[in-house]
């Protein structure tokens, strides 16, 4: 994944505008409450086919709530989708839903009557479900695949304040996960070839370029 | 407190999931066979010499039942893994139990690694071994290859298949009648199956009834007959004397032949010699399937054999290649009498076709 050129120049621009605008005050709010909306998907077509992927694909809703300069949120990720396709002209169909709950704490150490940085840590539970099956006139075989992922993100977030109910925001996130897959299959007709195994948990830590463009609504 | 609420129902409405049925089992006691009540008669071929008893790979006649049984294994796409391929998707009766592709798609759609060759008349050519390669001395071994292999029917745990075999109600009540208990095991399947393969047999093509009366041919056909005996027969054996040669014919494609199974390193590029009977039905042709038609074939034991240590004798031996020289309409003619090898007997005989409805 290629690094952000851009970043540390707007990050400075931003820094530079912030402290300047901070006598003003104008873009502070003692308490509120937001929504935050992905406004378009993170594909990292390199890696749409990595498990751990999949949860970043999908919309990102979180509500926040923010006293001063601290904000509480619980982001969350909940995607399904459903794929049918033929092997040999059996009808095989592949269910696929996950659910991503990331309670967020982001500090905002800097702001301006437009512009907003905050800093932060979520912790990450991911969860997707596979399941797949093959109908055919005998039996329905069914394989089912789990993805668990625990760890935590340590962020930045750039906002920029239109009016006092909606941004625009940017975020620039490294995350620190351990995921485990269990895979389990079941044969009706023979259930001593049916099975469940479970995966040695996988550590990975990935960063992310601030691709995704996310908008929050202040009530 | 009407923003908490208002968050409330949101945080709730988004994290609802709901469950996916997963799809019914089906009902297999709806599944219906395609039997006589009395099994056909497997074990005898009417030909113009009479009724021609058939025999089992140690010469015994076969049994009704067990080739009844047989049938049923064969066509049932159950034996593999997902449910997808049955040994006929390979071996259709339409196509003289060959199929009409170079490779074959195996349960999960991947290809198979050589031409699916034609099963007619297996007793005849059983010294010879099974397969192109000829690894499996012993029918009752090979039926089970094609189940276990990952890439034809996937049933790994081969172990195992009795136990789905088992669970299928329509294979009890055969199993009873034919040996007298329901008891499914891996023995039993490998006899019925071998016992169904040994009764597809082909003697009634017109080449078969000009062995009496060679008047059966016609002008071109003879003519071919003629070449075919000149250039080919050797080879090609085709009436019932064993043992069928090994053959190769090429360089260029000569890959693994049978010393990738006995270990022996001067015999790349050896395949067996196949059998010829509804040649006509199982395009493509040879072991990788490259040739779509009979022309392309002669044409290439006419002008495109190359050099290689294996070459069989036949065909030059080692100081090969030995081109096989045609005149005039002599590759026409051969042609002619191949098609003669058709015979419609095996292509249409239901006791040989699918119970399944």
């Amino acid at each position: 994944m290629k690094k952000p050129s851009l970043l540390p120049v707007i990050c400075l621009l931003v820094l530079n505008q912030a402290s300047a605008a901070h006598t003003r005050d104008s873009g502070f709010r003692k308490h509120g409450i937001h929504v935050m909306i992905s406004a378009n998907r993170l594909i990292l077509a390199a890696n749409k086919n990595n498990p751990a992927n999949f949860f970043y694909s999908a919309i990102l809703i979180e509500p926040q709530y923010n006293s001063r300069r601290h904000t509480f949120g619980v982001g969350i990720y909940r995607s399904r989708n459903s794929t049918t396709y033929k092997v040999n002209e059996l009808p095989c169909t592949e269910n696929r839903q996950s659910l991503s709950m990331m309670p967020t704490y982001s500090y905002l150490p800097v702001f301006s009557r437009h512009w907003q940085i905050y800093t932060g840590l979520s912790l990450i539970y991911n969860y997707a479900d596979t399941i797949t099956t093959t109908e055919s006139d005998v039996e329905v075989i069914t394989r089912r695949s789990s993805v668990m992922e625990k760890g935590f993100s340590v962020f930045a977030r750039v906002f920029y304040r239109f009016n006092r109910h909606v941004s625009l925001g940017l975020e620039l996130p490294i995350n620190l996960t351990m995921s485990v897959q269990r895979i389990e299959w079941q044969y009706p007709l023979t259930p001593s070839m049916s099975f469940r195994e479970k995966s040695s948990p996988v550590h990975q830590g990935m960063y992310f370029i601030p691709s995704q463009i996310f908008l929050r609504l202040s009530l | 407190m009407t923003k908490m609420v208002i968050s409330g129902i949101l945080l709730t409405t988004l994290v609802a999931i709901s469950c996916t049925k997963p799809p019914q089992q089906p009902d297999l006691n709806n599944i219906r066979l395609n039997l006589p009540e009395q099994p056909y008669a497997y074990n005898t071929l009417q030909t113009q010499d009479g009724i021609r008893h058939l025999r089992y790979e140690d010469s015994s006649v076969i049994d009704n039942n067990k080739a009844t049984i047989g049938r049923v294994l064969f066509y049932d796409k159950a034996l593999s893994i997902n449910n997808s391929i049955s040994c006929a998707s390979c071996h259709s009766q339409q196509n003289s139990f060959s199929d009409n592709v170079a490779f074959s798609k195996g349960f999960a759609e991947k290809l198979t690694l050589r031409n699916s060759i034609n099963i007619v008349n297996l007793f005849d050519s059983r010294s010879a071994g099974y397969f192109w390669d000829g690894r499996e001395s012993s029918i009752e071994d090979m039926v089970f290859a094609p189940i276990a292999n990952h890439i034809e029917m996937g049933f790994s745990h081969i172990e195992l298949i009795t136990e789905k075999v088992g669970n299928l109600p329509y294979y009890k009540p055969l199993f009873r009648e034919c040996y007298g208990d329901d008891r499914i095991t891996e023995k039993r399947m490998k006899e019925c199956l071998g016992q169904f393969l040994f009764s597809i047999v082909s003697y009634n093509n017109k080449f078969d009834k000009s062995l009496k009366n060679r008047s059966v041919l016609n002008i071109e056909e003879r003519q071919g007959l003629y070449t075919f005996e000149r250039h080919c027969m050797s080879c090609h054996r085709l009436t019932d004397e064993p043992p069928y040669a090994w053959q190769t014919d090429t360089a260029k494609y000569a890959n693994i032949g049978l010393d990738e199974h006995d270990g022996d390193k001067g015999r790349n590029g050896l395949y067996k010699i196949p059998n010829l009977r509804n040649i006509s039905k199982t395009a493509p042709y040879m072991h990788d399937g490259r040739f779509n038609n009979l022309e392309e074939v002669i044409t290439h034991y006419t002008e495109g054999i190359k050099r290689n240590p294996n070459l069989s004798e036949a065909l030059g031996g080692k100081d090969g290649p030995m081109q096989i020289y045609l005149w005039g309409n002599e590759k026409f003619y051969l042609i002619q009498f191949l098609k003669a090898l058709d015979d419609d007997v095996v292509i249409h005989d239901p006791k040989l076709a699918s119970p399944f409805k």
